[in-house]
């Protein structure tokens, strides 16, 4: 199994009046673990269904591997899927599940049989192979869902969402077998998620997506790192948002007046002077103490929640809410952190804070940090 | 059972239980008791009893008609004699006095002609009633139950019963083959909207009364009919010349309307067992390489097959049992359906016990075809209970 190349030259997606992908120009590499981030109703199951065949494009070009897919139909594509539901075959075993690629391709049941045995030793379901999917766990039959899909050879794997409907630790355990299924057979694999957590520990590189548009491609360490729109700050990790106006900028470094205060920040390259802005510093950027320090807010401290390793503080400052993370070796109760109420001075150092231009932020970007 | 209680509280819940159970009892289980019952006690209508009580019958019907003719026989007066209930009066070229004096004399003997006649026949049906009580006796002491009215079915008779079978079934295959299509385009294939609207098309006909669409087949088929006339219009045909397809001919027609009348009773089952497919299955195989046919043959059908069998099996059995169709569509220049000749047993001919004999013959053919459905598609009683 080879994996291919597939490059979406300005393509949309309407329904009616409705766009579901604005213009979209998009290249991957053959052989990559490639992640659509988004919440849900971006498009990204609209883009993947049309790279799939199941959705004809409005305008513009899915190819795969340099050929044309726009007239080829689903059944004839490279391309294998892998729905959210998983929609295995419920009347069909095991077995049957996972070679019905190959019996629609007219190969002998003997042969289809040996198959099958080999592609479920790939996705560790030895032995499974008469059962019926309702009797199997769902991690098994997410696993039955990419023997499947691998058993036609795609050269490329779309996933969606396929993991969405398991539980946290079977998740975990999943995100690192599809990884290594990936490593092993070399299929270019496009995973469609809205959990970030998901997409930055699988992929290679990451798009994330809002509204029917990318607003970011790149490797999972810069999207987190250095996002370029306030939607990929928020939405992917958490981030604390201050709004503010920019005062000046000199070389790579921004001053932003907030109701804060005004402080300094590495600035994008967008940003014009006197024009509105956000600046956004990740939690666990944040450090207790440091008035000499250039950025440094005087909070009161709210609540604090225990989150395993490490120790949510929500602290209000003129109104607003920060939060910081904490990781369980400081000394807490040395921090004169221990009470509610008690008064804290924080501070944060320019390179860690992000000044962006001003725009749309994730509505559910805090929520979902830590599923 | 407790939970119902529950629910609706003990008195609700009584009357509900009593009502099903006097229907149970009432309408179902009696009935069926009583024909199988009659349907094995073989009525011979050429026994002494049958002769006796058909003897009987020809004297009471000779003594009424005595009777009446005492009580309204024919009167005398002054013209002669008259006959009140018929309004004649004979006084034809008689004197006034001669003709009712001859009336008199002639009257008084018939009168006593009658009587006489009276006593005897009552004398004879006394005799009689005597002998029938001991053949009466002598035969309820006989064991009544025989097979009897289960293998005197004549050879005409088994001909059309096979052929109401047959054609039954033909009717079932043929609104499957329709069916099935129009169920996967309501069930899978149409957005929510469309579906609907659908659906609704395929109901409304059902409001109209079953005998005035079976009717409404007739403007069609009849001579001058709407068939008869596009064809004549086509060329085809000369109405004026008397150049005519007579369409009642064919078996052809029978089925048209069977299907049409009971369409419906396909299409539900079907499209509800269709419908609780999840189309990604569809969408997965269409993405794994199968073609349409492939799709249909191990993933939809699969899938659907008790909807098909309960369809199979509700066609097959209002086919067998229709009446109004057969009858009305025919006009009698097709062979009977098998319904027509049970009607016949028990309202012509007035043989109940072997009316029941046939219709439970009926029954016991229509289960053994369930059976073989059931068992064809594989499919269990609890299946078809669960859709």
């Amino acid at each position: 199994m080879h994996g291919q190349k597939i490059e979406l030259v300005n393509l949309s997606v309407k329904y009616g009046n409705f766009t579901a992908v604005q213009p979209t120009n998009l290249v991957v590499k053959a052989g990559e673990f490639f992640s659509i981030l988004g919440p849900s109703g971006c498009g990204k199951t609209t883009l993947l269904r049309t790279i799939s065949g199941f959705i004809k494009p409005s305008k513009g070009q899915v190819l795969i591997g340099e050929k044309d897919m726009v007239d080829i139909e689903p059944r004839n594509r490279p391309t294998a899927l892998i729905f959210q539901s998983l929609a295995l075959f419920s009347l069909m075993k095991v077995w049957e599940n996972v070679t019905f690629g190959l019996e629609a391709r007219g190969v002998a049941k003997k042969e289809r049989y040996k198959r099958a045995i080999d592609l479920l030793d790939l996705v560790a379901l030895s032995g499974e192979q008469e059962k019926y999917p309702s009797e199997l766990s769902g991690g098994q039959m997410q696993r039955v869902a990419v023997a499947r899909a691998l058993a036609v050879e795609p050269s490329v794997l779309l996933l969606d969402e396929p993991l969405a409907s398991l539980d946290l630790k079977l998740r975990q355990h999943m995100r690192s077998e599809l990884r290594a299924i990936q490593k092993k057979t070399g299929v270019t694999f496009i995973y469609i998620t809205h959990d970030q957590g998901e997409a930055l520990t699988m992929s290679d590189r990451i798009a994330v997506m809002n509204h029917g548009i990318i607003e970011q491609i790149d490797t999972t360490d810069n999207v987190y790192d250095k996002p370029t729109t306030p939607f990929v700050a928020s939405f992917v990790g958490q981030s604390n948002v201050f709004k503010g106006v920019i005062k000046s900028i000199a070389g790579d470094l921004a001053l932003i007046e907030t109701v804060h205060g005004t402080f300094q920040g590495k600035a994008s390259d967008k940003l014009t002077k006197a024009s509105n802005a956000m600046m956004f510093v990740r939690p666990e950027k944040i450090q207790i103490g440091g008035e000499q320090q250039q950025n440094f807010i005087k909070t009161t401290l709210t609540r604090r929640d225990l989150e395993g390793a490490y120790v949510n503080l929500f602290l209000e400052a003129n109104g607003e809410e920060i939060v910081l993370h904490l990781t369980k070796g400081a000394d807490l109760s040395a921090l004169n952190i221990m009470d509610d109420q008690s008064e804290n001075i924080i501070s944060f150092s320019p390179r860690d804070a992000l000044i962006l231009q001003e725009g749309e932020l994730a509505a559910t970007g805090k929520e979902l940090v830590n599923d | 059972m407790i939970s119902i209680f529950k629910v609706y509280g003990r008195f609700i819940t009584s009357v509900f239980l009593l009502c099903v159970a006097a229907w149970v009892l009432i309408l179902i289980i009696l009935p069926q008791i009583f024909m199988i019952d009659r349907s094995f006690k073989y009525d011979y209508r050429g026994d002494r009893l049958g002769i006796i009580n058909n003897d009987l019958e020809r004297l009471y019907a000779n003594k009424l008609v005595k009777k009446y003719d005492l009580d309204f026989g024919p009167t005398c007066n002054e013209q002669g004699m008259v006959s009140v209930s018929m309004g004649l009066s004979i006084t034809e070229g008689k004197k006034v006095g001669e003709a009712q004096r001859e009336c008199e004399v002639l009257s008084s003997e018939n009168t006593i002609k009658l009587e006489q006649e009276v006593v005897e026949l009552n004398s004879q049906i006394t005799i009689l009633l005597q002998e029938e009580e001991v053949a009466k006796i002598a035969k309820e002491a006989e064991f009544p139950y025989s097979f009897r009215n289960y293998v005197m079915m004549s050879g005409l008779h088994i001909k059309t019963l096979t052929k109401t079978i047959f054609y039954s079934i033909f009717v079932a295959v043929l609104a499957l083959i329709l069916c099935y299509p129009v169920a996967y385009v309501v069930a899978l294939k149409s957005a929510p909207r469309k579906a609907a609207i659908l659906f609704l098309a395929l109901i409304i006909p059902y409001a109209v009364n079953e005998l005035m669409r079976i009717y409404a087949w007739l403007t069609i088929f009849d001579v001058k009919g709407l068939l008869n006339t596009i064809l004549d219009f086509l060329g085809v045909l000369a109405l004026d010349e008397d150049k005519v397809i007579v369409w009642y001919k064919y078996p052809g027609t029978v089925f048209t309307v069977l299907i049409y009348t009971y369409i419906l009773f396909m299409v539900f089952p079907i499209y509800n067992t269709m419908s609780t497919l999840n189309r990604d299955q569809i969408e997965a195989a269409q993405d794994l390489g199968a073609k349409a046919w492939r799709i249909h043959w191990r993933i939809i059908i699969p899938h659907s097959k008790p909807g098909i069998a309960i369809g199979t099996i509700m066609t097959f059995m209002l086919a067998v049992g229709a009446f109004s169709v057969p009858y009305i569509i025919t006009r009698g220049l097709q062979p009977k359906w098998f319904t027509h000749i049970i009607y016949d047993k028990f309202f012509e001919s007035s043989n109940w016990n072997l009316g029941s004999a046939y219709s439970f013959t009926l029954l016991l053919i229509s289960l053994i075809f369930v059976f073989v459905v059931m068992s064809l598609f594989r499919v269990s009683i609890n299946e078809l209970a669960k859709r």
